[in-house]
C-alpha cells in the first residue's frame, strides 16, 4: 500500500467514541471541580433541620414548604442540599484522583524503570517488594494505612499511592525490560549515551502511551478507594462532602430517602466508567496490537 | 509433575510471609492511638494501665515484640483479641469458613457467567449479539465490586425486595453443627431449607464480587477463542467436514480455556480481598468484616493474624495456579516428568 | 493410471473470484481453467500471492467471508459445487475432497490425541465398525512405526515428519476423489521432504486425483505429471511437466525455471524474475479486468 497520509493525532482521537465519551466525562468532572464554589446553589455544609429529607425537585416532587430554597436533588437528614454536596464532592474526588495518580505514577514508574533497565539485584529487590506488596488485599491495606496515618486528605492520598504504585511498577518494568533488549537501546549504549539519557529519550516515548492509560485507570481507582474509605468512615472529617461519605450516610436512610444513596453512587459510576473508557480508548488508539 | 519445583516455591513463600508480617507489625506499632487507652475504664490508675500493657506485651521494644510474636506464631499461638477478648485463632477459625464459602460461590458464579458470555460471544463473532455482549462486558468490568454491591443492595434490597441483604442466613433457622462450612454441612445432612437460605443470603454479595471478574473472564475467553478459531488445526477440522459446534467445543475451547482458567485462579485471590468490603456492606459475618472492626478498634493481634491469613491464602492460591497451568497443558506436563 | 476418459476428479472452468475491500470488489482469480484427472498429480505453480491459495480455498468451499465466486464453475467428481451452501460442503469435505496443510506443527490440535483427531473424519464420513483397526491400517500405510503408540500420543510428542504423515493419513482416510496438497513439504527438513514426497506419490497411485499447490519447481519435477502456471489469478501456461520444463512457452514460466537451482546444469546461474516482466503481467491482468467490466 502506498504511504498513507499521516492523520493528525487529534483527528483520530476525536473519532474514537470511547475517547469522546471518556473525555467528555473527564472534562465535566474537572470543570465541576474547579468551579464548585460558583456552581453549587447552596453551601454544602449548611444544615437546615426543618428541611430534612426533602425529595428531589428535579424528579417532579413538590417541596414541603414553598419558602424553602430549591433542593434539586433533595436534601439529606440534616437538611443539606444534595446537589451542592455532590458538586463539592466532585472537587474532592478529582483532587484525590489527580494527585494520587500522579504520585503513584511517579513512584511506580521510577522503580519500574530502574528494575527493568538495570536488572540484576536491583530488579530482584524491587520485584520481591512488589510481591510482598501484592500479597496484601488492597482494601485491607488501605484501611490499615489510613488508620495509621489518621484521617485527612493527605492520608487518603498517601494510602492510595502506597497501595497501588505496584500497578505502574509492574507494567513499566516489563515494558522497559522489553525495550532495553531491543537493538536501538544497545546501539545507544554503544554510542556512549548515559543511562538516564537513554531512558528519557529512547525508552520514555515508547512507554508514554501505556502510562497515560494507566493514569486514567488509576484516577478511577483513586475515586473508588476514596469512596470506600469514606464509606468505612476513615476518610476526611465527617463534615466534608465526599461521595463515599454520602453513600455511607445514605445507606442508613435507604428505605425512607433512597435518593441519598442513589445520586452519589450514579455519579461515582459515571466517573469510573468515563475514566476507564478514556483510558481504554487511548490505549486502542496508540497500540492497536494489544488484544486486551 | 516435579515436586521439587513446588517445594522451592513454598520455601520462597516463607520470607514473603515474614515480610508481610514484619510490615504489618511495624505499621501497627506506628499507629497514633493507644489501644490500651481505648479499653481502659476511666479512673484507672497508671499501675493498671501498666499491667494491661504488660499483659499484651506492649511494654517492650518493637524488635523484642516482633521476636516474641514470631516465636508465639510458630507455636501456633496468635494471642488474644483486644476488642473481642477471645483467642485470635479461634476467632478467625469461626469466621474464615464463611468467607471461603462466599469466595467460592462468587468464583463459581464468575466462571459460569463469564464462561458462558465469552463462549456465546465467540460463537456469534461478528454479529450483533457478539457486539452487544462485548459492550455489556466492557461496562460491567469497569465497575468495581464495591459499586456493584451498592447497586445490588439498592436494586434487590430496596427497589425489588427479592433478596436479603444482611447476614448469612435466615435467623429463624437453626445452624448445622459440623465443620463450620455451613454450606457443606447442610448439604451433607440434607437440610434443604438451610441450603436454600444460605445460598439466597449469599447471592447478592457473591454476585457483587463475581460480576467484574466474570467480565474479565468473558473478555479473555473470547479473545482466546478467536485466536484458536483462526488456527490451522481448526481449518483442518473444517476440512475434515466437522460441524461448527464440534469445531467450537471440541477443537477450539480446550485450547482457549487454559489461559482463562489460570486467570480465574488468580482472580480468586482478588475476590477474597474484596470480601473485606462486601462483607461489611452486607453485614456478612466473615473475616472480611472482622478485619474492618479490627482496624478501627486498633486490635493489633487480630489485625496481624488476619493480614497473615490473607497473605497465606494469596500465596497458596498462586502456587495452586502454577500447578494448574502445568496440569492443563500436556506439553508442559511432559517436560516436567522428563 | 491415467484414465483420461473418466470423470476428472476436479474440473475448474473459467473461475472468477473477487474479494471485497473497502467499497469495491477486487478480482483475485481471473478466468482460471484446469482439470485434475483421477490417479494424476497435477501441480498449480506460482509465486506467493499469485492466487494458488485462493484456488485451494475455493475448491474446498472455504473462501473467506469477504470473497465470492463471480463467474465460472467448479466440478468435483462431476458434481457442480460452485454455489453450494456450507451444509452441503460439509458433507463433501473430508469425504470426497480433503486437504494436506502446509505446516504440520500447527495443523494438529495440541490438546487432543492423534487417535481422536483421526477418528473424527472416519466417523463423519464412513460407517465403518472397527475404527481403531482402520486407523492402525492407515498409519501403517503412511509408514509410521508403532501405530498404536502414535494413536495415543499428543502432537508435540511426534517429529515434524511424523506429524505430516499423520496429516496425510487423515487426508487419505476416506479415499477422497480429490486431495489438495498445499505446500506439503515446505515446512519440513530436506531429508524428510523426500520421504514425504515418495509417500504422496505412492498413495496417489491408488486412484485419487491430487492437486499439488506449490512454488517449488523441484517438487513439481519429482512428483507431477502435469502443471498449470498461475500469476495474478490467471493461468499463463499449462501442459505436461516434461514438455513445459523442456520448452517453456511463456516468459513467466521461463523466468521461474531460470530462478530454480538446476543440479543437472552446473553452469546454470540463478536469475531473479525480472521486475519488468512482473509489471507487464500485472498490466495485462488489469487490462483483462477492464475488458471484463466493459463486456459485463
Amino acid at each position: 500500500m502506498a504511504d498513507a497520509k499521516p492523520v493528525s493525532v487529534w483527528l483520530r482521537l476525536r473519532r474514537n467514541p470511547r475517547v469522546l465519551f471518556g473525555g467528555a466525562v473527564c472534562l465535566l468532572l474537572v470543570l465541576t471541580a474547579l468551579l464548585a464554589p460558583w456552581l453549587a446553589p447552596q453551601d454544602p455544609g449548611q444544615q437546615e433541620l426543618m428541611a430534612s429529607f426533602e425529595k428531589p425537585l428535579l424528579f417532579g416532587y413538590a417541596a414541603s414548604d414553598s419558602a424553602l430554597p430549591n433542593y434539586w436533588l433533595g436534601s439529606d437528614n440534616l437538611g443539606r442540599d444534595v446537589l451542592s454536596r455532590l458538586i463539592h464532592g466532585a472537587r474532592i474526588a478529582m483532587l484525590v484522583a489527580v494527585i494520587s495518580a500522579t504520585l503513584a505514577a511517579l513512584l511506580g514508574t521510577l522503580l519500574g524503570a530502574l528494575a527493568g533497565f538495570y536488572g540484576g539485584r536491583i530488579d530482584s529487590l524491587i520485584s520481591r517488594m512488589v510481591d510482598v506488596w501484592m500479597s496484601f488485599p488492597p482494601v485491607l491495606l488501605s484501611i490499615v494505612l489510613v488508620s495509621v496515618l489518621g484521617t485527612g486528605l493527605w492520608s487518603v492520598i498517601a494510602a492510595i499511592v502506597i497501595v497501588d504504585w505496584t500497578r505502574f511498577c509492574r507494567v513499566v518494568r516489563a515494558e522497559t525490560q522489553a525495550q532495553a533488549a531491543l537493538d536501538y537501546v544497545v546501539s545507544a549504549r554503544m554510542l556512549g549515551m548515559r543511562s538516564w539519557q537513554i531512558v528519557w529519550h529512547e525508552i520514555r516515548p515508547n512507554v508514554m502511551p501505556l502510562l497515560i492509560t494507566l493514569f486514567t485507570l488509576e484516577m478511577g481507582v483513586a475515586i473508588v478507594v476514596e469512596a470506600i474509605l469514606s464509606f468505612v468512615g476513615l476518610s476526611l472529617s465527617s463534615g466534608a462532602a465526599t461521595w463515599g461519605g454520602m453513600v455511607g450516610e445514605g445507606r442508613l436512610y435507604v428505605n425512607q430517602a433512597p435518593w441519598l444513596m442513589v445520586f452519589p453512587m450514579l455519579l461515582m459510576m459515571l466517573a469510573v466508567l468515563g475514566l476507564n473508557a478514556l483510558g481504554d480508548g487511548l490505549r486502542r488508539e496508540f497500540d492497536p496490537v494489544m488484544t486486551r | 509433575m516435579n515436586p521439587l519445583v513446588y517445594l522451592k516455591r513454598v520455601l520462597i513463600a516463607i520470607p514473603t510471609l515474614l515480610g508481610v508480617g514484619l510490615v504489618v507489625f511495624v505499621l501497627m506499632r506506628v499507629v497514633p492511638g493507644d489501644p490500651i487507652a481505648m479499653m481502659i475504664a476511666p479512673g484507672a490508675s497508671p499501675q493498671d494501665i501498666q499491667n494491661m500493657r504488660a499483659l499484651y506485651g506492649l511494654d517492650k521494644s518493637i524488635a523484642q515484640q516482633f521476636v516474641i510474636w514470631l516465636g508465639e506464631v510458630l507455636q501456633g499461638r496468635f494471642g488474644t483479641s483486644i476488642t473481642f477478648r477471645q483467642d485470635v485463632l479461634t476467632l478467625i477459625g469461626e469466621r474464615l469458613p464463611a468467607t471461603l464459602e462466599l469466595g467460592g460461590v462468587a468464583m463459581l458464579l464468575a466462571v459460569l457467567l463469564g464462561g458462558a458470555a465469552g463462549l456465546w460471544s465467540a460463537a456469534r463473532d461478528g454479529g450483533w449479539v457478539s457486539n452487544l455482549i462485548d459492550a455489556l462486558v466492557a461496562v460491567i468490568q469497569s465497575i468495581p465490586d464495591f459499586l456493584w454491591g451498592l447497586m445490588l443492595m439498592l436494586l434487590f434490597g430496596v427497589l425489588l425486595p427479592w433478596l436479603p441483604i444482611s447476614g448469612r442466613l435466615d435467623p429463624g433457622l437453626s445452624q448445622q453443627a459440623g465443620t463450620g462450612f455451613l454450606l457443606i454441612d447442610s448439604l451433607i445432612h440434607a437440610r434443604t431449607e438451610l441450603v436454600k437460605s444460605l445460598l439466597l443470603y449469599m447471592l447478592a454479595p457473591a454476585l457483587s464480587l463475581a460480576l467484574p471478574v466474570a467480565a474479565m473472564l468473558a473478555r479473555l475467553l473470547k479473545a482466546s477463542m478467536q485466536e484458536a478459531m483462526s488456527s490451522d488445526y481448526v481449518m483442518l477440522a473444517r476440512l475434515k467436514g466437522m460441524s461448527t459446534r464440534h469445531v467450537l467445543l471440541v477443537e477450539a475451547l480446550p485450547n482457549a480455556v487454559t489461559p482463562t482458567l489460570s486467570l480465574s485462579a488468580v482472580q480468586f485471590a482478588f475476590i477474597l480481598g474484596g470480601t473485606v468490603l462486601i462483607e461489611r456492606l452486607f453485614s456478612y459475618p466473615g473475616i472480611g468484616s472482622l478485619a474492618i472492626d479490627a482496624v478501627i478498634g486498633r486490635d493489633l493481634p487480630l489485625i496481624q493474624a488476619i493480614v497473615l491469613t490473607f497473605a497465606l491464602l494469596f500465596i497458596a492460591i498462586n502456587i495452586a495456579v502454577d500447578v494448574l497451568v502445568v496440569f492443563l497443558n500436556p506439553r508442559l506436563r511432559a517436560s516436567q516428568t522428563a | 493410471m491415467n484414465n483420461s476418459n473418466a470423470t476428472p476428479a476436479l474440473q475448474i472452468r473459467d473461475l472468477h473470484v473477487e474479494i471485497r475491500r473497502a467499497d469495491t470488489w477486487l478480482p483475485i482469480l481471473r478466468g482460471v481453467n484446469f482439470s485434475v484427472a483421477p490417479g494424476c498429480i497435477h501441480a498449480l505453480v506460482g509465486e506467493s500471492g499469485g492466487g494458488k491459495s485462493m484456488v485451494a480455498k475455493a475448491v474446498t468451499g472455504l473462501l473467506p467471508q469477504a470473497a465470492r465466486i463471480s463467474g465460472g464453475s467448479i466440478c468435483i467428481d462431476g458434481q457442480d459445487v460452485t454455489h453450494w451452501s456450507e451444509n452441503q460442503w460439509r458433507t463433501l469435505r473430508g469425504g470426497a475432497v480433503s486437504m494436506v496443510l502446509q505446516d504440520p506443527m500447527t495443523a494438529l490440535n495440541p490438546v487432543r490425541r492423534i487417535g481422536a483427531q483421526m477418528a473424527d473424519v472416519l466417523r463423519a464420513h464412513t460407517a465403518g465398525a472397527d475404527i481403531e483397526a482402520t486407523l492402525v491400517g492407515l498409519l501403517e500405510q503412511v509408514q509410521l512405526r508403532e501405530p498404536q503408540a502414535v494413536l495415543k500420543a499428543y502432537p508435540h510428542q511426534l517429529s515434524g515428519g511424523m506429524r505430516q504423515r499423520v496429516v496425510i493419513a487423515m487426508a487419505w482416510a476416506c479415499r477422497p476423489r480429490l486431495i489438495i496438497c498445499d505446500e506439503p513439504t515446505t515446512a519440513l527438513d530436506v531429508t524428510v521432504q523426500k520421504q514425504v514426497l515418495r509417500l504422496i506419490h505412492r498413495l496417489a497411485g491408488e486412484g485419487q486425483g491430487v492437486l499439488l499447490v506449490t512454488h517449488d519447481l523441484g517438487v513439481v519435477a519429482k512428483l507431477c505429471r502435469s502443471l498449470s502456471v498461475i500469476h495474478a489469478g490467471r493461468i499463463l501456461e499449462e501442459g505436461s511437466v516434461e514438455a513445459v520444463f523442456a520448452q517453456p512457452q511463456h516468459a513467466y514460466t521461463q523466468a521461474l525455471l531460470a530462478a530454480t537451482p538446476r543440479f543437472d546444469r552446473p553452469e546454470h546461474t540463478l536469475v531473479q524474475v525480472d521486475d519488468g516482466l512482473i509489471d507487464s503481467l500485472n498490466a495485462q491482468a488489469r487490462a483483462y479486468d477492464s475488458e471484463r467490466r466493459v463486456s459485463a
